[in-house]
C-alpha cells in the first residue's frame, strides 16, 4: 500500500507551493491607495433599509436620499445652517396663508436625461402619500394624508405646482417638512415604467434611483457596499469626484487600521478612545457637527412611584452631565438639557443642572422618599447607553435611587418602549424633520393617553404622561405665522419642559467623522439627511 | 434496479431534518421579544402604516399557518424576500455564499495541510518536546478568541508590515470589476482571464483564510494525534517495528491508513462548521459572508432571510455527509463492501 507516503509527499509538495506563492503574493508590492477619483468611505450600513425617497426614514437610508435625489428645499450650509432652496427657485404663499406656490429652478434634468418638471415634482409628493409608507408621518405635520394628498397637490405648469393646505400652517413648519428627503424629486416616466402591482414603482425604487441629485446608483449590496457614480448633467455642476464607494465596515477598529493605511478616505463609525489614538497622526483630521439626536431618560408615568414632580427635579440632579461628557462620551456628545438640539433654530441651550446629591436629597425628602427606591431600566446595549448607565446608576445610588440595568438589543428596547412595558428609559431621541416642532409633537404631545392610541411614536405616550393643556398647547405652535414669536414660543416651551417632565434630556450627539486630510468639502448639517457629498474633492 | 432504497431514504432524512430545523429556527423568531414590524418600518412609523406592514408580512395570521405557508413556498424552491431589505433571499443568497465557500475552503485547506502533518508527528514524537510544543500550538489556536486574533493579525500583518491586503474581498480599484459566474471570485477571475484580479483576491483571502485555518488546524492535528496514538499502540504497528519495518513507513503508510476514515469525518465537519459562516473573522475582515448575513438579519428579525440562510446551512451539513460516505467508499475496502 503505497497511499501513506504518496500522500505524505502530496502534502509536502503542496505546502512548498503554498509557501512559494506565499512569498510571491509578500514580495509583491501591495499598494494601500484610495483611486483618485474616488471617495471610499466606510461605514456599518446594517440599518440601510431602501433607496426609494418615500420610503426612507431612518438614519441608514437617509444618508443616501439626498446624494441622489434633488429635495424641494434643502439644509443650506453657507446660510448660517438655514433651510435653503433645493430645487425650488422660489416660491410664494396665498393671501389666506394655506396655498403654497413654487417654481422650479430652469434646465435641470434627471440622470435619464428627461427634464426636471413640476409634475414630477409634485408627483414626488403625493407618492409619498399614496405610498403610505413612514415618511407620511412627516407630511401629516401639515395636514396632508394618503386621503386628500392627490387633490391638495396640483401641477400648474411645466415649472410650477402648488400644494394647498387645510389650515394656516407656520410657513417655517411648512418649508421643514419640505425640505425632508421625501421631497426628493422622482423621474416620473421613468419611475412609472417601472411600476409593479400598483406599488408607484416603490420595489424598483428600493434597489435603484432615478434622481436629479449630484450622484445616481450603480449597486447597493446589501452588507456589502453601496456604490454612487456621478451625475455629469447635475444642475449645480457635476461633483469634483467620479465615484463614492462606501463599504460595509461593520467593526470600528478595522474602519481605524483602513483609515491609517490609507485604504478609505472617511471612517464613519469610530469610537472616543479610536479618535483620541488618530489626534498624533497628521495625515488624518475630524469634522465635527452637532447632530439632532438626544440622549435621555423617561420615566413612565403609569407606575405611581415616579409621578411625584419632587423626584423628577431630585433626578434630575443626580447626573454628573459634565464628568460623564469628560470621561465617557470625550466628544462624541455634548451637555444638553433641552429637547431641541443646538445647531438648528429656537434650541434652548442652557444647562441649568449640575451633580448636586445633596439637592437631591433634600428633594427627595420633600416628596417623602427619603428612603429611597428602586427601578427597573430599559436601555439600548450599545454605545453610549450602556455607559452613560452605569454613570448614572453610582450617582443615584449615592440618594438612595437604586438603577437596575435591563441592557438590551436596540430593537428589543423599542419593541418593548413601544408596549409601554418599561419603567425609566435611559435612550434617544432624533427628529423627523428640521423644526422644532418635530421633537415638541414628541415630548409634550399626547391626545390619546389610552392603549389605542394612534400616537404610540410619540415619547410623552410612551411614558403615560397625561397632558391634555400641554397638548394643546404644543398644538398651537404649528400655527403661529410670525417667525420671532414661534421661536420664542418654543424657547418657552423647552424651558417648561426642562423644569416641569418626567424627562431628563443630558446629551446631544456630535458626528465625528475621521478622514484624510486631503479631503474637503463634505457638508455635514444637524440632521442625520443633512449630509451631502456633492462638493467633496481630495 | 429500483431507485427508491438508495435515494428515498437518504432523501426522505433530508427533508424531515431540514423541516425540523426550519420548524425550530421559526420558533425561536417568533419567540424573541423584538418586533419585527419595527425593523420594516422604523421607529415613528404612524400606526395605520405599522398595521398595513404587519398584514403584508402575515403577521397577523396564526403561527401554524405563516409556517406552512413558508414550507409550501420553500418546496417551490421559493425563499421569500427579505422582509427589511425587499430583495429576493435567494439572490442575497447568491451573493453571500459564494464569499463564504471562498474562505472556508481555503481555510479549511490550510487546516488540513499544516493540521494533519503536526497531529502525525506530535503522535509519533509521544512525549517528546516535538509533541508538547506542537501541542502549546494547537491550545492557543484553541483558546484565543478568534475575534482578537483576527485584529491582532490585521495589525501586524496589514498595517504594520503591510504584506496582506486589507479588510474586504477586493480592493477598491476592482470593486464591482467581475461579473460574476460562480460568485467565487478567486475561480471567476481565472475563468475571465483576469489575472490581476485573481491576485488581489488573493492577497485579501489569505489572511483571513490563515486565521480562520488556524482554528481548523488546532482542531485537525488533535484529532489527528489522538487517532494516531491509539493506532501506534495497536499490536499489528508492534508487529511491523519488529519485522524492520523503517518508522516512516510504521507511521506513514501502516497507523495513518488506518486513521483515514475517521479524520475524514474530521474534516468534513471541520469544513462544514466552516461553511455556516464565522461570524467574528467575517465581521473583522468586513468579509460579506454567510455568517454576517444571518447574523445581522436575524438581529433585524428579518426571518425569511434567516429562514434562507438555515436552509443553505442544512444543505450545506446534509451534502457534505453524503459526500463524506462516499469518500468512505473509496478509502476504506470495508466500507465499500458494506455500500456494495
Amino acid at each position: 500500500m503505497k497511499s501513506g507516503p504518496r500522500l505524505a509527499r502530496t502534502i509536502r509538495c503542496t505546502t512548498a507551493m503554498a509557501g512559494i506563492s506565499l512569498t510571491l503574493l509578500w514580495s509583491a508590492s501591495l499598494l494601500a491607495q484610495t483611486p483618485k477619483d474616488t471617495l471610499v468611505v466606510a461605514q456599518n450600513l446594517d440599518s440601510v433599509l431602501t433607496m426609494d425617497p418615500a420610503e426612507a426614514l431612518e438614519e441608514g437610508s437617509y444618508q443616501f436620499v439626498p446624494q441622489l435625489y434633488d429635495s424641494l428645499f434643502r439644509y443650506d450650509a453657507s446660510a448660517d445652517s438655514k433651510i435653503g432652496n433645493g430645487i425650488v427657485q422660489s416660491w410664494s404663499m396665498s393671501d389666506d396663508g394655506m396655498t403654497y406656490r413654487f417654481k422650479l429652478r430652469p434646465n435641470a434634468r434627471f440622470t435619464s436625461g428627461n427634464p426636471v418638471t413640476a409634475d414630477d415634482a409634485a408627483f414626488s409628493i403625493v407618492r409619498t402619500g399614496l405610498l403610505k409608507k413612514p415618511p407620511v408621518y412627516v407630511l401629516s405635520q401639515i395636514g396632508l394624508t394618503p386621503e386628500n394628498v392627490k387633490d391638495a397637490v396640483k401641477t400648474i405648469s411645466n415649472d410650477e405646482f402648488s400644494i394647498t393646505l387645510s389650515k394656516k400652517y407656520a410657513p417655517d413648519l411648512v418649508i421643514a417638512i419640505l425640505g425632508s428627503p421625501f421631497t426628493g424629486v422622482v423621474d416620473r416616466k421613468i419611475v412609472m415604467a417601472n411600476e409593479k402591482d400598483g406599488d408607484l414603482g416603490n420595489a424598483w425604487l428600493r434597489t435603484h434611483s432615478a434622481g436629479s441629485g449630484p450622484f445616481e446608483l450603480v449597486s447597493w449590496k446589501p452588507n456589502e457596499s453601496v456604490t454612487l457614480k456621478a451625475f455629469d448633467g447635475y444642475r449645480a455642476g457635476k461633483p469634483a469626484l467620479s465615484r463614492i464607494v462606501f463599504r460595509h465596515i461593520k467593526e470600528a477598529a478595522t474602519q481605524k487600521l483602513l483609515l491609517e493605511k490609507k485604504d478609505i478616505d472617511i471612517a464613519m463609525n469610530l469610537s472616543p478612545d479610536q479618535l483620541e489614538d488618530l489626534k498624533s497622526n497628521p495625515s488624518i483630521k475630524v469634522q465635527r457637527s452637532p447632530k439632532g439626536q438626544l440622549v435621555y431618560m423617561g420615566l413612565n408615568q403609569a407606575n405611581p412611584a415616579l409621578k411625584n414632580p419632587k423626584l423628577w427635579e431630585a433626578m434630575r440632579y443626580l447626573v454628573d452631565y459634565d464628568g460623564i461628557a469628560k470621561a465617557i462620551l470625550r466628544g462624541q456628545y455634548e451637555v444638553h438639557q433641552s429637547f431641541w438640539g443646538k445647531g438648528s433654530w429656537a434650541a434652548l441651550n442652557t444647562t441649568p443642572y449640575k451633580l448636586d446629591v445633596a439637592k437631591a436629597k433634600a428633594l427627595l425628602a420633600e416628596a417623602g422618599l427619603s428612603q429611597g427606591l428602586t427601578v427597573d431600566v430599559n436601555l439600548p446595549s450599545g454605545f453610549p447607553y450602556l455607559q452613560v448607565g452605569q454613570a448614572v446608576q453610582a450617582t443615584m445610588a449615592q440618594a438612595g435611587i437604586k438603577f437596575e440595568l435591563s441592557p438590551v438589543e436596540t430593537r428589543q428596547y423599542i419593541t418593548k418602549y413601544r408596549a409601554r412595558g418599561q419603567t425609566v428609559v435611559l435612550g434617544f431621541w432624533g427628529p423627523d424633520f428640521v423644526d422644532p416642532q418635530a421633537n415638541a409633537a414628541a415630548f409634550a404631545f399626547n391626545p390619546d393617553n389610552s392603549d389605542a392610541s394612534t400616537n404610540k411614536g410619540v415619547l410623552a405616550w410612551r411614558n403615560s404622561w397625561e397632558i391634555p393643556e400641554l397638548t394643546a398647547k404644543t398644538m398651537q405652535l404649528s400655527y403661529i405665522p410670525d417667525h420671532a414669536k414661534r421661536e420664542k414660543a418654543y424657547l418657552d416651551l423647552q424651558s417648561e419642559i426642562q423644569a416641569h417632565s418626567p424627562y431628563i434630556v443630558m446629551f446631544q450627539r456630535t458626528n465625528q467623522l475621521a478622514m484624510q486630510s486631503n479631503v474637503n468639502g463634505l457638508v455635514d448639517g444637524s440632521q442625520v439627511f443633512q449630509i451631502y457629498f456633492g462638493g467633496v474633492s481630495k | 434496479m429500483s431507485l427508491s432504497p438508495a435515494f428515498g431514504r437518504p432523501l426522505a432524512s433530508v427533508a424531515i431534518t431540514l423541516t425540523g430545523l426550519l420548524l425550530i429556527t421559526f420558533v425561536i423568531g417568533r419567540v424573541i421579544p423584538v418586533d419585527p414590524v419595527l425593523a420594516v418600518v422604523g421607529d415613528h412609523a404612524p400606526p395605520a402604516v405599522y398595521e398595513a406592514t404587519r398584514q403584508k408580512m402575515g403577521l397577523d395570521q396564526p403561527l401554524w399557518k405563516q409556517f406552512t405557508l413558508y414550507i409550501a413556498e420553500i418546496a417551490h424552491g421559493n425563499l421569500g424576500t427579505s422582509f427589511v431589505t425587499g430583495r429576493p433571499v435567494l439572490e442575497d443568497l447568491e451573493r453571500v455564499f459564494p464569499a463564504t465557500v471562498e474562505l472556508a475552503t481555503i481555510a479549511v485547506l490550510f487546516g488540513v495541510l499544516a493540521g494533519v502533518p503536526i497531529g502525525v508527528v506530535a503522535a509519533s514524537h509521544h512525549g517528546r518536546w516535538q509533541d508538547h510544543l506542537l501541542r502549546v500550538v494547537g491550545i492557543v489556536g484553541y483558546s484565543v478568541p478568534v475575534f482578537w486574533l483576527g485584529l491582532i493579525a490585521l495589525l501586524v500583518f496589514y498595517a504594520k508590515l503591510g504584506w496582506s491586503a486589507g479588510p474586504g474581498r477586493l480592493g477598491i480599484a476592482y470593486d464591482g470589476m467581475i461579473e460574476p459566474i460562480t460568485g467565487v471570485i478567486l475561480v471567476d477571475s481565472l475563468l475571465r482571464g483576469e489575472l490581476a484580479i485573481f491576485r488581489d483576491a488573493l492577497a485579501h483571502v489569505l489572511l483571513p483564510a490563515v486565521v480562520l485555518g488556524y482554528f481548523s488546524m488546532a482542531y485537525i492535528s488533535r484529532m489527528t494525534r489522538s487517532f494516531m496514538l491509539d493506532q501506534l499502540q495497536q499490536e499489528y504497528i508492534t508487529t511491523a517495528r519488529v519485522k524492520g519495518m523503517s518508522e516512516r513507513r510504521v507511521v506513514w503508510t501502516h497507523a495513518f491508513g488506518n486513521i483515514r476514515v475517521q479524520l475524514i469525518t474530521v474534516i468534513a465537519l471541520t469544513y462544514a462548521s466552516l461553511l455556516e459562516g464565522a461570524v467574528l473573522t467575517e465581521t473583522v475582515f468586513a468579509w460579506p459572508g454567510i455568517g454576517q448575513y444571518i447574523t445581522s438579519s436575524l438581529l433585524s428579525v428579518d426571518m425569511n432571510a434567516v429562514l434562507g440562510g438555515t436552509v443553505v446551512v442544512g444543505l450545506v451539513f446534509i451534502m457534505l455527509n453524503l459526500v463524506a460516505d462516499t469518500i468512505y467508499g473509496l478509502v476504506d475496502v470495508r466500507a465499500r463492501r458494506l455500500q456494495a
